[in-house]
């Protein structure tokens, strides 16, 4: 066999069942390769599209999502869907053809140095450089994305090695990574701080889905009873109809949380790096409060906030061992009565659609199988407000790179995950546009995805700035000639619908739940709403806007 | 406030242009670098003296992610501390 045969061999060991990506010259013996592999191949329209669908499918599924591309321009075009994966932390194997070993450093054609490009924004990277090396670069590839704490890695195999004739030899297994064992003086400490707190809270990561730690964190917050506020990748950590769950913190997040969290004499940080997002003012942020943060990546505690104790692990035996009932009842009913207080408002004065209405409708007629899969921008955070998780691989989110673009290929990585259920792409006119080839690749897999447009005709959330924050100064936001969407997706095969008014939005909810097939909902709304509460660029989390004002 | 540090590195390809990155993304001025493979070219020691203008030190961490490190000392104006 050659080396382009031995990679999917590799592949196939590792039970990879769809890999994404786009052929071009340096990797054509690979796609040669591929015509006999027992995996499928998924042919996106563009490198990002095949980056972010990879990324959507490890989501979802928990394990590594596989993308190619050939080198060059193909390299290159997959770097934002790698710096996603990577500051989202989630398990990736990208694979790109480079020109041949005896042309490498001659710029030569398409030629581009991907492995010097991505350096930062990968777990590791590898080229190999000889053909009886891939099957062991493809297995430790594997190996280093899902370990510890996942991230993408690259293998950059130079074209002249897939064609090279090798003997296919089984590579051993590589020894589960060890996480390192709890430090039994921080745990006792961390009891300690625990049993003397009054005012403790639970500050849920991303961290708890990516570890498949749901199971043991909900059996810590019922055995302690502690309110508990979630960070953007956290939310459904919790049932979001869990009585102690307070919701979002942070910019946009709900007031009951924020307000936690600046009263709070004890903050246990679970699987979450205190992004400024979250924080807000980093010196104002949960000014009385102790912090014990739990992380298996020991760079993450005490980077942004000097945390008394760091348990540095596995989140499941650390939960496992703080697991104590600590008497707080004033404290619970304080954060709960809040929670009662600051409830969401739907009525909305105008006749229009009102996208959280529209959401927090969707979310209490879907069933648990609908995943989320967002782009970024206002609705993003409408989403992260309004739609109710129940399980963090329900929600599909571009949270550390804020990726514009990100929803409908994740969408369609998140749909062939999981082919039975509902996959619902929430997205802007800005970010649909960023992928919009993408529903190429809806039509040609007739995949059921169905895609939420929620079009203001702007940049909502730069204009929500602007108005805000730059005295009204509005530059470069107006997108008020877009096209027909409706008539977009039609010409490639997606059945839509335009909604405009209020009395549309159950239409809109029924058909998105309850149509087979793809479909394409075009949603307009007031360019004059903005995403409410807000707390400005650099102020405490106890500065929340709720309104322009205020 | 400036410190050294001194790492064993598997020598693989980029194995110092990863540490570098770091070093400067993290905040750090590279002050003095010496680089030495092994006999057998497999590994390299390095020794870097670097400097922040921010109180914490959190190099140390961001480097032992990588996965060539093998293990990293750090020297400061007081301490030592040891690394895998």
């Amino acid at each position: 066999m050659n080396g382009a045969q031995l990679i999917v061999k590799a592949l196939e060991r590792e039970g990879v069942d769809v890999v994404f990506g786009y052929p071009g010259g340096a990797i054509m013996p690979l796609y040669d390769a591929l015509l006999d592999a027992r995996f499928k191949h998924v042919l996106t329209r563009h490198e990002q599209g095949a980056a972010m669908a990879a990324d959507g499918y490890a989501r979802v599924m928990g394990k590594p999502g596989v993308c190619l591309a050939t080198s060059g321009p193909g390299a290159t075009n997959l770097v934002t869907g790698i710096a996603n994966a990577f500051l989202d932390s989630i398990p990736m194997v990208i694979i790109t053809g480079q020109v041949p070993s005896p042309m490498l450093g001659t710029d030569a054609f398409q030629e581009v140095d991907v492995l010097g490009i991505t350096m930062p924004v990968v777990k590791h990277s590898f080229m190999p450089r000889k053909a009886a090396e891939l099957g062991a670069a493809i297995r430790e590839a594997f190996h280093i994305a899902k370990s510890g704490r996942p991230g993408p890695v690259l293998v950059d195999v130079p074209k002249d090695l897939m064609t090279a004739q090798v003997s296919h030899r089984l590579v051993a297994d590589l020894p589960p990574q060890e996480a390192s064992a709890l430090d039994a003086i921080e745990v006792q400490h961390a009891c300690s701080l625990l049993r003397d707190s009054r005012k403790p809270l639970i500050y849920a990561g991303g961290g708890i889905g990516l570890a498949d730690a749901v199971d043991a964190f909900r059996r810590f917050v019922e055995k302690t009873r502690i309110p508990v506020v979630s960070t953007l990748k956290g939310l459904g950590s919790l049932p979001y109809d869990h009585e102690l769950n307070l919701g979002m913190l942070g910019m946009h997040g709900l007031k009951a949380a924020n307000t936690a969290v600046q009263n709070c004499d004890l903050l246990i940080v679970i699987g979450a790096r205190l992004d400024d997002r979250a924080t807000g003012k980093l010196a104002e942020f949960a000014p009385k409060a102790r912090v014990i943060h739990i992380d298996i990546d020991p760079a993450e505690v005490d980077k942004l906030r000097q945390a008394h104790v760091g348990l540095v692990g596995e989140l499941e035996p650390a939960l496992e061992a703080l697991a104590m009932t600590p008497s707080i009842p004033h404290w619970r009913k304080q954060c709960l009565d809040n929670k009662q207080r600051f409830t969401w408002d739907y009525n909305y004065p105008g006749t229009g659609i009102y996208a959280p209405r529209l959401l927090h409708n969707l979310s209490q007629q879907a069933c648990d199988n609908v995943t989320i899969a967002c782009d970024v921008g206002q609705h993003q955070m409408w989403v992260a407000q309004h739609y109710g998780f129940k399980q963090p691989r329900q929600h599909l989110t571009s949270g550390g790179l804020g990726t514009m673009g990100f929803g409908l290929p994740a969408a369609i990585g998140a749909q062939f995950a999981h082919p039975e259920d509902t996959v619902i792409t929430v997205s802007g006119d800005g970010s649909i546009m960023m992928n919009i080839q993408e529903l190429a690749t809806l039509s040609r897999y007739q995949l059921p995805v169905k895609i939420l447009l929620f079009d203001n005709q702007t940049l909502g959330l730069v204009r929500q700035w602007q108005e805000l924050f730059f005295n009204k100064r509005f530059s470069s936001v107006d997108l008020s000639d877009n096209p027909d969407f409706c008539k977009v997706a039609e010409s490639f095969g997606i059945p839509a619908i335009r909604v405009e008014h209020g009395a549309q939005e159950a239409e809109a909810v029924d058909a998105l739940l309850n149509t087979e097939g793809p479909l394409f909902v075009h949603a307009l709304i007031d360019p004059q709403e903005n995403v409410w509460p807000l707390v400005p660029p650099g102020k405490s989390n106890t500065h929340m806007m709720e309104g322009v004002n205020s | 406030m400036n410190f050294i540090l001194q790492l064993k590195l598997r020598n693989i390809d980029g194995v110092l242009e990863r540490v570098l990155g770091v070093v400067r993304y993290r905040g750090y001025q590279i002050l003095k670098l010496m680089a030495n493979p092994s006999p057998d070219g497999k590994r390299m020691e390095v020794t870097l003296k670097v400097g922040s203008k921010s109180k914490s030190n959190h190099l140390p961490h961001h480097l032992k992610k990588l996965l060539d490190v093998e293990a990293l000392e750090i020297y400061g104006e007081m301490t030592k501390v040891r690394f895998g």
